[in-house]
């Protein structure tokens, strides 16, 4: 399993790395700091409850029409309540942390423009649980947000987006609702 | 824009690819053991041992998902643990492959992997099992006869058995449930 893990982590530090290779600077390159906090719920999961979500991200505009945005976030899985035998009993959410990139159609807030993006992603997902083994795996996302720019280069932004985490034959899903605010930084020409 | 492009590309290849594991879900699945399960024995011999036969054949959740049943994600046994004695005693669970019938906890300690365990109940204690120390009380061994019988047949029997501490040990172990999160894609 841990060898998987340190595969899976390479693989992902790899992704993000070629991203952001790819996106080599053909205008002036625009950096944003974002925070965000939301809802993490759990799809199709009878174990694992909905819980908070937070994290903060690099918005990266430097392709026309693309912005490349490297992520940090941890969400916390909610207590999922059972009753067996009349007794009822808890059992803990994973813990999800998670890192990569994304890469949005527009401009995310770094400048004028259409306020919508769809975006897609790909990281390392690290789902820790009290009582199983941790486990790490490569995954996937897919969303759309909308930002609004305020005076002075900040934006706020509200996205939604669907994540899956493939483990071995199955996967786990969960949709992250979540608002934040950023701040974009003057543009390195 | 070209690179651009490229890029997304790459990225909705590497989407789809794991997409083919979006029908599976988890779904949880109970087997109702014996109310009370008496477990007794000196240094002697013992002279009770407590046993679950699981059929999760009978259990309508794992029917329902069985054809498409892919793995076992985690494994509890829940209820509670009455220390019937005026020492300390460590009650332990060993689980074997198919229905079995041991009364012996030396032919169940031959034969068995122990499954969860041990932990201390002190004197005329009552210790009411928490469904996350519990998952995390399960052993490798165990987990894997359980999670290859579970994908198989379905059928698998649990012992509870007693460590010597003492002289003597006496414990009930009730309302006993064996607790299953299935992943599975049907």
């Amino acid at each position: 399993m841990r060898g998987t893990n340190r595969k899976s982590d390479r693989a992902a530090m790899l992704l993000v790395w070629v991203l952001l290779a790819v996106a080599s600077p053909v205008h002036a390159v625009t950096v944003g700091l974002g925070v965000f906090g939301g809802e993490n719920l759990p799809l199709a999961q009878e174990d694992n409850d909905p819980g908070p979500q937070w994290g903060i991200r690099v918005p990266v505009h430097a392709v026309s029409n693309v912005t490349f945005e490297p992520f940090f976030a941890i969400a916390d899985g909610g207590r999922h309540e059972e009753t067996f035998g009349g007794t009822t009993y808890d059992r803990i959410g994973f813990n999800v942390l998670s890192y990569g990139a994304i890469a949005a159609w527009g401009r995310m807030g770094l400048g004028s423009g259409f306020p919508v993006f769809p975006y897609v992603g790909i990281g390392s997902y690290r789902l820790a649980r009290e009582g199983a083994e941790a486990r790490t795996e490569l995954g996937y996302s897919a969303g759309v947000g909308y930002a609004y720019a305020l005076p002075v280069g900040f934006a706020l932004q509200a996205r939604s987006e669907v994540v899956v985490v493939p483990t071995d034959e199955t996967s786990r899903r969960f949709v992250n609702l979540n608002v934040g605010v950023q701040f974009r930084f003057h543009p390195v020409p | 824009m070209r690179r651009a492009h490229l890029v997304l590309s790459c990225l909705a290849l590497a989407l789809a690819s794991g997409a083919c594991n979006l029908a599976s879900r988890t779904v949880i699945a109970e087997s109702e053991g014996p109310a009370a399960m008496n477990v007794a024995g000196t240094l002697a011999g013992s002279t009770a041992i407590g046993r679950a036969q699981v059929d999760l054949n009978q259990v309508a959740v794992y029917r329902n998902t069985k054809s498409g049943l892919q793995a076992v994600a985690d494994i509890a046994l829940l209820g509670s643990i009455k220390n019937n004695g005026l020492t300390i005693v460590r009650p332990e669970f060993f689980v074997t492959a198919d229905t079995t019938s041991f009364t012996n906890p030396a032919l169940v300690r031959t034969n068995g992997v122990r499954l969860w365990g041990p932990i201390d109940v002190l004197p005329s204690a009552l210790v009411a099992l928490d469904w996350n120390k519990s998952a995390a009380l399960v052993g490798a061994g165990g987990r894997e006869v359980v999670a290859r019988e579970t994908t198989g047949d379905g059928r698998f029997t649990i012992y509870a058995l007693g460590v010597v501490t003492g002289t003597s040990w006496n414990f009930t172990v009730q309302d006993f449930r064996t607790i299953l999160i299935l992943e599975t894609d049907s």
